[in-house]
Parts: structure tokens; sequence; C-alpha cells
């Protein structure tokens, strides 16, 4: 074998790597964003359950002015989620009025045991704890392609044809603050 | 001389046993059933002293054969009363149409057989105790079927039965009910056996041709449901048995990696791979091997795996130890993989149904 073809053999290869590293790159990126939908798509599915919520909430009005409010502040965050930017700062706040307002309903179920066992607030509840099992799930789909996306562009040689070509940063997972808060153990990152 | 008394006992006990087990319909009955072996005397054992005896004087005489063909002076160190006969015998084995060898070849295979047949008489008593054991604690009735009649109806059901160029058969099919928490369902459980049939035809140097064919033998085993909620998708963690449709791609980069998912309508793979489904099926492919889930036009489910131990597992004693069985017997034995596809199948239920 000449040293010629040899060296535009090691050529070809190098440039198909180059292209297969890129595109799985890409392939990834894509992955996440589409994961990153998901998770506003699961949110916006709140917007099922505000209408039954208000329902709850309109019913018991007189005394229960706060949940209405708790359900105003989350429709209003929802609008706030874009499927087209990475925010993971909004989804949490989202998160935190979603926590509120269950709080929230929590205590009016308590005051009113017959609304604790009317069909609506059975089917409201499961409804909610589905939407909150899809949205922890697509939450975590999330974070794991931001990790295989961030391995993809830190790993070696792949870091190199990023570097150069594909110039692609590192993302951000989506972590909750204020279960966060409750643990003593901060990692050392 | 072959059948000592300790042996003719074991023949009885466990032919009445076996008849008995035959009658079994409830975990009651199969607790009556260990009564005679409980009280059997002695130890539950065949007695195949005879059959090493042969065994050992077998290969005696074949490695002393060995060592004659290869030149031993034997009949010279022979007493000379001796060597005559013995000059005889060996000249006898020569002339015999397969050699000195078979003789001692064959006694020593026949006592090989019987010792196996025997200890494989009682193993499977022991399993075919088990197996009772395990459908009654786990609520499964067996349905009696015709193997081949029952693959061709499935096989028109669901796609994951065109399996198999040469034959197919549902060899064992039970019945079962499923209580979750909030659906019911009945289920088939079944193990679907298929033939792939290969012919290869080779020439050798001198242009003569040979074929030869073999037989490989596959099995799935697996469950059907009437589900309701979805049709025409398959989730393929295995191979495809031309499974149709559209390619369809949820976000999980580790879910495209483990499965291929088709649909006849993109919006029904939209629908059904919600992030928690996704997460559903990435956990059951981490527990059991090679898992396909197939949804027809009608709306009934198939999913199949490679585990054997779905519907069977072994059982950890032997009918020899009869009051350590009875007492696993008395024990109650779920089939884990079983119940992990049931309930699966469960969860993709309440994430498929409508609350409102």
């Amino acid at each position: 074998m000449s040293p010629t073809l040899l060296i535009v053999i090691i050529v070809c290869v190098v440039i198909a790597a180059i292209i297969l590293i890129h595109n799985a790159i890409i392939g990834r990126f894509n992955a996440v964003q589409r994961a990153w939908s998901d998770v506003i798509a699961q949110e916006r599915q709140k917007n099922k359950i505000l209408p039954a919520l208000e329902e709850v909430a309109a019913k018991y009005a007189s005394h229960e002015k706060q949940l209405l409010e708790k359900v105003t502040e989350l429709r209003q965050s929802l609008t706030q989620l874009s499927a087209d930017t990475i925010d993971v700062k909004t989804l949490s706040q989202t998160e935190s009025h979603m926590g509120a307002l269950l709080k929230g309903l929590t205590l009016t179920v308590e005051a009113y045991p017959d609304l604790k066992a009317s069909e609506t607030y059975l089917k409201l509840m499961r409804e909610i704890t589905e939407q909150q099992d899809n949205i922890g799930a697509a939450i975590r789909i999330f974070n794991r392609n931001v990790e295989q996306f961030n391995n993809g562009i830190q790993i070696f040689p792949n870091s190199i044809v990023n570097s150069m070509f594909t110039h692609k940063h590192t993302l951000q997972v989506f972590d909750d603050s204020e279960a966060a808060a409750g643990f003593e153990y901060k990692p050392n990152f | 001389m072959f059948c000592n008394p300790q042996n003719a006992q074991v023949n009885l006990l466990l032919k009445s046993m076996k008849q008995d087990l035959r009658q079994v319909k409830d975990e009651q009955a199969l607790y009556r059933l260990m009564h005679p072996a409980l009280s059997f005397k002695g130890k539950i054992a065949y007695n195949n002293t005879l059959q090493w005896w042969l065994v050992a004087i077998s290969i005696l005489l074949l490695v002393l054969f060995y060592f004659l063909t290869q030149g031993l002076p034997l009949f010279q160190m022979l007493p000379e009363w001796a060597a005559e006969p013995a000059w005889n015998a060996w000249y006898f084995l020569h002339q015999l149409p397969l050699g000195p060898w078979s003789p001692c070849v064959l006694l020593l295979v026949v006592a090989v057989f019987i010792i196996i047949s025997r200890r494989s008489r009682l193993n499977g008593l022991t399993q075919a105790i088990w197996q009772k054991n395990l459908l009654l604690d786990n609520q499964l009735t067996e349905v009696n079927c015709a193997p081949e009649t029952q693959a061709d109806a499935y096989k028109l059901r669901f796609r994951e039965f065109h399996r198999g160029n040469h034959k197919q058969s549902i060899d064992r099919l039970y019945r079962g009910h499923h209580q979750g928490e909030q659906h019911q369902f009945d289920f088939e459980a079944f193990d679907f056996h298929y033939v792939d049939k290969h012919t290869t035809t080779t020439t050798d140097s001198k242009g003569r041709t040979s074929t030869r064919t073999t037989y490989t033998h596959y099995h799935r085993y697996g469950i059907i449901l009437p589900f309701g909620y979805v049709k025409d998708l398959s989730v393929l963690g295995y191979s495809s048995s031309g499974h149709r449709g559209t390619k369809w791609q949820p976000a999980s980069l580790d879910f495209r990696r483990a499965f291929t998912a088709r649909a006849e309508e993109e919006m029904t793979a939209a629908r059904f791979f919600k992030p928690v489904v996704v997460e559903i099926l990435l956990d059951l492919k981490d527990a059991v091997r090679q898992v396909n889930l197939e949804f027809n036009h009608q709306g009934d489910l198939c999913i199949t795996v490679a585990d054997a131990d779905l519907l069977s597992t072994n059982c950890p004693v032997s009918l020899d130890e009869p009051q350590q069985l009875l007492k696993l017997l008395k024990e109650q034995t779920r089939l884990e993989k079983l119940d992990k596809l049931l309930n699966v199948t469960h969860k993709l239920m309440v994430y498929n149904d409508s609350n409102f």
C-alpha cells in the first residue's frame, strides 16, 4: 500500500468520524429539545384540570378564596412556559405554584369532608396524580437526555469535534431547589 | 434381579401420585397428595447399585480392551488354565460385527439410561407437583387446547405469532384474572413454540452435493388480554415478525436504544407514549428479556418475553425430601415475572384511560 493511499484512507476515516460525531451531537441535542417540549406539554395538561379545580373552588368560594387565587397563579405561570427555550427556572416556579395549589386543596378538603367523598374530587385527584407522575417522568427523561447530551460533547474525541465544528454548550439539568433545600448535604460539584 | 423391592415400592408410589395429581383442583388436595410420600418407609429414591456396578465393570473392561489393542501382554501374564479361555473370549469379541467394544458400550449405555430415566421419573413428578402448586398459587387454570390450532388462531390475531417457517404450537395455555386497583381483566398466558427449518446444500471438492436440514426450536412466553385503550401499535424490544406501521420515537434516548415502536397512526403513538408510559416500558425491559408488546386492531394486547420462568420455575427441593416439599407447597409462591407483566399492563391501562 502506497503512503499516499494510506494518507487518503486515514483522512477519509477521520472525516467520516467527525461527521458521525457531529450528527450524534445534533441528534442528542434535538432529543433534549424534544424532551423539554414533552415537559411543557405535560405541564400544559394542567389546563385540563383547571376548570374542575375552579368548580371545586367556586363551590366553596365564600370560605376558600385563596384556592381560586392559586388556580389563577398557576394558569398565569403555565402561559409563561415556552417549548422553544429551555427555561428550567419558570418550570420550577410552575411546579411551586402547583405544590401550593395542592396544599390549598388539601386544606379545603379537610374542612369539607363531603367534598372528599364527591366524584368530581376523586376524579380530579386521580387526574392530578397521573399528571404529576407524567411531569415527574418527563423531567427525569429530560434530565437523562441532558446527561447523555452533555456526555456527548464533553468526552474525548467528541469534545474536539464540538469545539471545532458543532459549538454546542452543556445544558443545565432540572433540579427542584425547594426539595433540595430540605437536605443538609450539598454536593460539591 | 432388575427390580428390587425398594424400587418396586418407589415405582408404585410415583405411579399412584401421578394419577392422583391429575385430580388435584385445590391446595388442600395438593397437600393430601403428599400423604403417601410422607408415610413412605425409607427414602424415596431408586436403588441403582446394580446399574452403578454395571457401569464400573463396563468402564474397566473398556480400559482393559484399550490396553490389549495397544499390545499389553496380558495373556502371557495369566496362568495357563485362564489364558486359553481369555484368548478365546477375546477372539470371539473380535468377531462381533461392531467390534470388541460393542458389548461393553451397550452395557454401559443401558445402565446409564436406566439410572437417568429413574432420576427423571422422580424429578418429573416433583416438577409436575410444583407446577400444579404454581398454578394454584397464581390462580391460573390450565386450558386443554390443540397446540397447532391454537397457534393458528393466535396467528390470525397477532403478528407476533408469525414466527417459524416450519411449525408453530401453543405448548401450554393457562387462563387467569387480574384484579388491580382501578382495572380488572381476564388474561391467557401461553408458551409459544416455533421451529425454523434451514436447509443447506454443500458441494465437496469432487463436485458431489449434499443437503443438510436443521431444525431450530424457539420459545416465547407471554400473555394476551383485552386492553381496549390502544389499537394498532407495537413496541418491540425483540425482533419484529412483520409488525406494521410508521416508526415512532419518543423523546427518551434510552427508549430509542431499547425499543422500536410502530403505529398505524402517529397520533395513536403520540397519545400512548406519555412520559410515564415510556418509563414503565423501560422498567419492564430491565425486568424481563426480549419483550415485545403488540396492540392489535381489536384493541387486544399481546406481551411476549423470552423468560421461561414467566410460567414455571424449578422446584428447589425434590420429592425425596417430602417434608421440605410440603412446607414449600404450603407457602405462597408467586410467578414474579408474570406479576410484573400484569402490573405493567394495569399501569398502562391506568395511564391510558380517561378520568373524566
